[in-house]
This record gives structure tokens, sequence and C-alpha cells, in this order.
């Protein structure tokens, strides 16, 4: 799960957009090397079933 | 990144905070990370709506940093909700230029809850529009979507992150994205957020009560 933190962020301010947008990707950057390490695993995994 | 793994990815609810799945998708894009399937909730019913319809996300940001809440807000005599919904989806429409799932190269779910059968609606053929106007309908703020045997509203009533809708469609890998709020601070300045605040209590106390379940 990616949890983007945005509690400080007022849920009705539609046009604070590039704030959340900055938000979203450091959230996501954090997780990245956790998602590619499962989808290597789950490749893997797969890829011996085939 | 290829794979052999099917990858979905569930969008969560979370109002003006949802504009953050901009973000995350235009990051796991720079990593090649692509999806067999999107399933999304409310705000992520609309970010995920445009991501699949290959919308430039630039063009969505100046969207929202321009956009008015007269532009998209239709106050109604409040008997069903505050927000009439008819801006909102006209909106949708205009950016989804009017298309259905069936035309979609990703596969998507958005989601929404049926209050009169008390239940988790999965929409996944349409109008797109149509689909992602149910699924944003927050109780008491928008007029919900009524159909012939079903009132529908928010599909994070039920679940804020949509996972388990893609799991139950055969996805090796399922990442959620959560943009809901953990903390609660009480800033009721207006009757929107009163009840968005409220909302999103409940919502927290039950996404809470689901993981303490699971364990």
């Amino acid at each position: 799960m990616i949890k983007v933190d945005l509690d400080d962020m007022d849920p009705t301010r539609f046009d604070l957009v590039d704030m959340c947008v900055e938000r979203g990707k450091a959230a996501t950057e954090e997780k990245i090397p956790a998602i590619k390490q499962k989808i290597e695993e789950l490749n893997f995994i797969i890829g011996k079933h085939l | 990144m290829s794979n052999n793994c099917k990858i979905g990815l569930a969008l969560g609810a979370g109002s003006a905070r949802g504009l953050a799945h901009i973000g995350v998708l235009e990051t796991l894009k720079k990593y090649n990370i692509s999806f067999d399937m999107v399933s999304g909730s409310s705000a992520g019913a609309l970010i995920g709506c445009l991501y699949c319809c290959g919308v430039d996300f630039k063009y969505v940001k100046a969207l929202f940093k321009n956009l008015q809440q007269k532009d998209y807000i239709d106050i109604t005599v409040p008997r069903k909700g505050l927000i009439k919904g008819d801006r909102i989806q006209e909106i949708i429409k205009l950016i989804t230029q009017n298309r259905n799932f069936e035309d979609l190269n990703i596969p998507l779910i958005v989601t929404a809850t049926d209050l009169k059968n008390k239940k988790l609606v999965e929409i996944e053929r349409g109008k797109l529009h149509e689909a992602v106007r149910a699924s944003i309908s927050i109780p008491g703020i928008f007029v919900p979507v009524e159909k012939v045997d079903m009132v529908l509203v928010d599909g994070a009533v039920i679940e804020r992150v949509p996972a388990n809708t893609l799991k139950s469609r055969g996805m090796d890998l399922v990442i959620g994205v959560d943009v809901g709020s953990n903390i609660m601070t009480c800033n009721c300045r207006s009757i929107f957020h009163v009840l968005y605040e409220a909302y999103d209590l409940m919502q927290l106390e039950y996404f809470n009560y689901k993981k303490m379940k699971q364990i």
C-alpha cells in the first residue's frame, strides 16, 4: 500500500493540485524498491511455472 | 519492466486529496510499471478513469488549478444532497470524450455503494462519466445517482481503497494507494467541511475495523 500523507490538507481545495502531486510522487518513490522486488519475485515464481 | 505477473492498481478515495494519485501514476510510469487492471473509488475513480483514457495529466493539473468552485459545484435545494452534480458530470464527460468502459485500453472498475441493496457495486460497463459521478457522490454533499433498482453513492462508504475488487479478478499483485486522512483535525468552517470530516472519520474507523478483522 502506498500511503500518501495529506493529513494537513483541506479536502475541498482542488486548486492545491501541485502540492498533492508532489506528495504523491514522494510517497511512491519510497515504495518503488519494494514494489520492484515484489514484481521480480512474482515474475520468477510465475516464470518457473510457465 | 516486462511482467509475467498481472498487476492491478487500486486508487482510493479522498476528495481533493485524490489529486495525489496523479503524482503516484507519474512516478510509477517513470519506473515503467504498468497495469493490467485499475480500480478506483471516488476521487480514485476520477483519476483512474482519466489515466485509463490516456488523458495528459498536464492538462488535468492545469484544469484543476484554473477551475473555480462555481464551475463544478451546482448547489441545489437540499433534499438528497447539497450539490446536484450535473456540472461535474459534464466536465468529466468532456474530458473523457463521452467514452465507455469498453473503449479503454486498460480495463477499469469503478466502485460505488448501493444504498438500496446495501452493497458495493463494481461498474465496468457503460458511460465513464456516469460511473464516476456515482462513485464521487459523498453522502449528504452530492445528490445520489438513482437507477431502477439502485441508489448509488460514494464507493468509499464500503471500501476506501478498492483492492479486493482487483484481487477477486485474479491480479497477482495489487498496489493500493491510500490518500485518505489518518488523523482527525477539526476544520469545520462550512457545511461541506462538517459533512466531509464526519464522513472521513467514519471511513477511517471502518478501514481500521476491517484491518483488525484481517489479523
